[in-house]
C-alpha cells in the first residue's frame, strides 16, 4: 500500500493524465499543493504576525486586553472551520477565503501562547533588567520578547499543523483550484490511492514548514534548554 | 567480618563506556549499622553518584556493593532515599505520600493509615494529612518525605543534599528531627552535603569525596546534641580545619574569583 | 446570595470586554444594513440578526423530514416554527452525539495506544519519528478516506473525530510521558514502587497538566473535524444544513447555524476548562494555566 501510494504522488506530481478527466485543469498534483501552500502560508504569516502582535499589546496593556480577549477567545473557541462557506460567499474562490480562515486560526493561536509566553516569565527578569538600568522599551525588547520565545515557538508548530487541514477542507467547499479540490475530485472516482497520495503529499509539505520552524527555533533559542524561565518556587 | 552495613570492595562507575573518565574509581569502604555518615566534597567529584550506587539508581561498572549482606540490584525494600529536589507528589494528599511506599509493599489499608499517622505526627504534621503538597512550605514538604520514607522503616537512609534549598532556620529544625529519628530507629544514614557545619552537626564520621575516590575518613566524636558550644570547641574547629584543607581551600584561594 | 453583587462586579470588571461584544454586534448589524443581497437567495451577504431569528430560524422547518409532529415542506407542507425547532434539535443532537462517540473513542484510543508506547522506553523512542510525521498529517483533508473506510455514515464520521482527536492525544501522551521529571520515577522507585504502580501513580498524574494544556484545543479540533466530517461526509447534521445553505447563498441560514455551532462549542469549553480545573485541584495556583 505505502508504496502505492508514494508512486502515486511520485507519477502524478508533475503531470497527470487523470485529472483532466475529472473536471480539473490539466497539470498534476503539483499546482494545486503550490496554490494551497500559497494561501497556508500566506495566512498563516498574516495570522501570526497579529496573532503575536495582539498577544503582546494585550500583556503590556490591560486595557488592549479586554478589547482583544473577547475577540480572540471567540475565533480560538469556534471551530474556524464553521466560516468557510460564509468567506467562500463573501471572498470568492479565489483563495482568498482560505487566507482569512487560516490567518484567523494562526492568529487565535498564537494570542494564546504569546500572552501564555509573556505571562509565564519571572517578573523578576524585568525587575532585573530595570535594575540594571534598562528602560521600558529595552525590557520589552530585550527581555519579554525573548522570554516568551519558547512559547511562540509552541504556538507556531501548532498552527502550522493545523492551517494544512483547514486550508484543505476549505478548498474541498468550493473553487477550481488546490489541494482540496483535487481530493473530492478524486473522491468522486473512488480513487483511495490518489486521495492518500495527496493528503501525502500535503504531510511532507507541513513537515518542511515544520522543519524549516524547528531549524529558526534552534537558532533564536540556542539558550533556552539551561533555562527555567518561569521562575516557580521549587 | 560482619557482614551488616554496607560493603564496598572496589567500586567503580563508568557513565559513559567510550569515554575514559570514571565517575567513581575504586571506592572501598565499610559503613557500620546504625553510623551517620556524611559526606562532603567538591560538586561534580562524585559524591551523588556514590550515594545513587548505594540506593540502587546508577549500576557499578565494577566492584561489588552489599547493603546488609545482600548485593545490592537495585532499589531494594532495604534502602530508602530523600533527595535533593522536591519529589513530594503533588498530585498525592499528605496522607497519600506517606502512605506510598506502604502501598508498594502491599501492607493493608487500615494498617498503612495507621502507619503514615503515626509517622506524621513523629515529624509533627499530624495536621497535614489531608492537605495538598502545595499547601505546605518548603520545610513541611521535606518532613513529609521523611515520614514517607522512615514510614517504610528502611535499614539505611541515603539522602542527597536533602536540605540544601531550605532556610538556615529550618535545615537547623530539620536537622533535629532527622536526628531524632535516627536515634529511635537505629537506622543507617548515609547523608550527603555542601556544608561542612551541617557535617559536623550531623555525623559520627565525615568523608571527603573527590575526583570519583575518597579523600579522607575523618572521625567526629563530637558530644551529642551538638549545640553552639560543642560546635565551636576545638575539636570541631580542629575537624572543619582538615576539611577545609584536604578540600584545597585553607591558604589563599588558588582557583581565582569563584 | 451574592449572585447580585457577583453580577454587579463581573460587570464592572469586564465592561471594556463587554462593551467590544456589544459593538461588535451592532457593527455587524451596521454591515447588514448596508450589504448587497446575494443573488441566489435574496438574503444579504451579511444577513441581520432580524433575518437569523425570523426568516432563517423559521427556514430551518425545511430540514424537518419526518412525517410526524410538524408539516414536511418539501411535500407542501408550511414552514412552522415547531418544524423549526424539532429539525435544529434533531440536527443539533446528532451532531454533538457524533462529537461525543468521537472525543470518547479518540481519548480512550489515543491516551490508551500513547500509554502503551510509552510503557518501554525503547519503544517510545522508537515511535519519536513516526509520531512526529503524524502530527503534521493534515487530518481534516482525510474525511473522504473515512468515508470509504467506514462509510458515508454516522459512523464514518465518528470514526473520522476519533482519528483526529487520538492522533493529537496520541503525540500528546508520548511527549508528555517523555517529559515526566526522572526525579518523580527514582524517588518511586527507591519507595519500593513496581513498574505498574510507578505507571499508574507517577507517570499517569504527572502527564495530566500537560494533557490538560491541549484538550482545549484537541476539544476545537474534534468541533472543526465534525464539521467537516458533515459537510461532506453525511446527510444529516449542522455541518450539512451549513454546506446545504451554501449551496443556496442562504447566509441566513448559514449565520444561524454557525451561531449554533459558537454556542455549543462555548459551552463545551466552558465544561471542558471546568473538568480541568477539577482534574488539577493540586497543582499549585501558580502553575494552573
Amino acid at each position: 500500500m505505502p508504496h502505492q501510494v508514494a508512486g502515486n504522488a511520485i507519477f502524478n506530481l508533475v503531470s497527470s493524465e487523470r485529472l483532466p478527466g475529472i473536471g480539473l485543469p490539466s497539470g498534476g498534483y503539483l499546482p494545486h499543493l503550490l496554490f494551497t501552500a500559497r494561501n497556508v502560508l500566506t495566512g498563516g504569516v498574516i495570522g501570526v504576525a497579529v496573532g503575536i502582535a495582539a498577544g503582546l499589546a494585550s500583556a503590556e496593556r490591560r486595557e488592549i486586553g479586554q478589547v482583544l480577549g473577547p475577540i480572540m477567545s471567540l475565533f480560538g473557541t469556534m471551530p474556524i472551520i464553521v466560516l468557510a462557506p460564509f468567506f467562500l460567499i463573501w471572498f470568492g474562490l479565489s483563495g482568498t477565503a482560505q487566507v482569512v480562515q487560516v490567518a484567523i486560526y494562526s492568529a487565535a493561536i498564537l494570542y494564546v501562547f504569546t500572552l501564555r509566553g509573556v505571562n509565564n516569565l519571572s517578573p523578576a527578569f524585568s525587575e532585573y533588567a530595570a535594575t540594571l538600568g534598562a528602560s521600558a522599551t529595552t525590557r520589552f525588547l530585550r527581555v519579554r520578547l525573548p522570554g516568551s520565545l519558547p512559547e511562540i515557538f509552541g504556538g507556531l508548530r501548532i498552527a502550522f499543523a493545523g492551517n494544512w487541514g483547514i486550508a484543505a477542507a476549505t478548498e474541498m467547499l468550493g473553487g477550481q483550484y488546490g489541494s482540496g479540490r483535487v481530493i473530492v475530485a478524486l473522491r468522486s472516482v473512488y480513487d483511495l490511492t490518489g486521495i492518500m497520495a495527496v493528503v501525502a503529499l500535503l504531510a511532507v509539505l507541513a513537515l518542511l514548514v515544520d522543519g524549516t520552524l524547528l531549524a529558526i527555533r534552534a537558532r533564536l533559542l540556542r539558550w533556552a534548554s539551561v533555562a527555567n524561565l518561569s521562575g516557580a518556587a521549587r | 567480618m560482619s557482614m551488616d552495613g554496607i560493603n564496598l570492595d572496589g567500586v567503580s562507575v563508568r557513565y559513559d563506556p567510550n569515554v575514559d573518565e570514571l565517575a567513581l574509581n575504586d571506592i572501598t569502604l565499610r559503613i557500620p549499622a546504625g553510623q551517620f555518615v556524611c559526606i562532603v566534597g567538591k560538586s561534580g567529584g562524585g559524591k551523588s553518584t556514590l550515594v545513587r550506587t548505594l540506593a540502587g539508581l546508577v549500576k557499578p561498572s565494577q566492584g561489588s556493593l552489599t547493603v546488609g549482606g545482600k548485593a545490592v540490584e537495585g532499589p531494594g525494600e532495604d534502602r530508602g532515599m530523600v533527595f535533593q529536589e522536591d519529589t513530594v507528589f503533588p498530585w498525592l494528599r499528605v496522607q497519600d505520600n506517606v502512605e506510598f511506599g506502604l502501598r508498594a509493599r502491599s501492607m493493608p489499608k487500615q494498617e498503612r493509615s495507621r502507619k503514615a499517622q503515626e509517622w506524621l505526627a513523629a515529624v509533627g504534621l499530624a495536621d497535614a494529612a489531608g492537605k495538598w503538597p502545595r499547601e505546605l512550605s518548603g520545610g513541611m514538604r521535606k518532613r513529609v518525605a521523611l515520614a514517607t520514607v522512615f514510614a517504610t522503616e528502611p535499614e539505611t537512609l541515603i539522602m542527597d543534599e536533602p536540605f540544601g534549598a531550605l532556610d538556615f532556620v529550618t535545615r537547623s529544625v530539620l536537622h533535629s528531627v532527622l536526628l531524632d529519628l535516627w536515634r529511635q530507629t537505629e537506622t543507617t544514614i548515609v547523608f550527603v552535603t555542601h556544608d561542612i557545619e551541617e557535617a559536623l552537626v550531623l555525623g559520627d564520621r565525615i568523608l571527603i569525596v573527590s575526583d570519583g575516590g575518597i579523600l579522607a575518613d575523618l572521625d567526629c566524636p563530637l558530644p551529642r546534641p551538638r549545640l553552639e558550644d560543642e560546635r565551636s570547641s576545638p575539636e570541631a574547629l580542629a575537624i572543619t580545619r582538615e576539611i577545609v584543607r584536604r578540600l584545597g581551600l585553607s591558604a589563599g584561594t588558588p582557583e581565582g574569583p569563584a | 446570595m451574592t449572585g447580585m453583587t457577583g453580577m454587579g462586579a463581573f460587570l464592572r470588571s469586564h465592561r471594556i470586554g463587554i462593551a467590544t461584544v456589544v459593538l461588535l454586534v451592532a457593527g455587524w448589524e451596521i454591515a447588514a444594513w448596508l450589504s448587497p443581497k446575494t443573488v441566489l437567495a435574496q438574503t444579504p451577504l451579511v444577513p441581520s440578526f432580524g433575518n437569523i431569528l425570523g426568516e432563517s430560524l423559521l427556514g430551518m422547518s425545511d430540514y424537518w423530514k419526518f412525517p410526524f409532529w410538524a408539516p414536511i415542506t418539501s411535500l407542501g407542507g408550511e414552514q412552522t416554527y415547531l418544524g423549526a425547532f424539532l429539525a435544529l434539535g434533531w440536527h443539533t443532537s446528532l451532531t454533538v452525539l457524533r462529537l461525543l462517540a468521537g472525543v470518547f473513542l479518540g481519548t480512550v484510543l489515543g491516551v490508551g495506544l500513547g500509554l502503551v508506547l510509552s510503557w518501554s522506553p525503547f519503544v517510545r523512542r522508537a515511535a519519536y519519528m513516526p509520531l512526529g510525521v503524524m502530527r503534521m498529517v493534515p487530518l481534516l483533508a482525510m474525511i473522504p478516506l473515512f468515508q470509504f473506510w467506514v462509510g458515508t455514515n454516522t459512523a464514518g464520521v465518528i470514526s473520522f473525530v476519533a482519528m483526529a482527536t487520538g492522533a493529537v492525544l496520541l503525540v500528546g501522551t508520548v511527549n508528555s510521558v517523555s517529559n515526566v521529571p526522572a526525579r518523580y520515577v527514582e524517588y518511586a522507585r527507591t519507595l519500593g514502587a513496581s513498574r505498574l504502580q510507578i505507571f499508574a501513580r507517577v507517570i499517569v498524574p504527572a502527564i495530566l497538566p500537560e494533557m490538560m494544556s491541549s484538550a482545549l484545543l484537541v476539544l476545537g479540533l474534534a468541533w472543526s473535524a465534525v464539521i467537516a466530517g458533515e459537510y461532506i461526509g453525511i446527510d444529516s447534521g449542522l455541518g450539512r444544513i451549513l454546506t446545504f445553505a451554501q449551496f443556496m447563498s442562504n447566509t441566513g441560514r448559514m449565520a444561524l447555524v454557525t451561531l449554533i455551532v459558537l454556542a455549543l462549542a462555548a459551552a463545551s469549553n466552558v465544561f471542558v476548562r471546568h473538568l480541568i480545573r477539577r482534574a488539577l485541584e493540586w497543582m499549585p495556583e501558580s502553575d494552573r494555566r
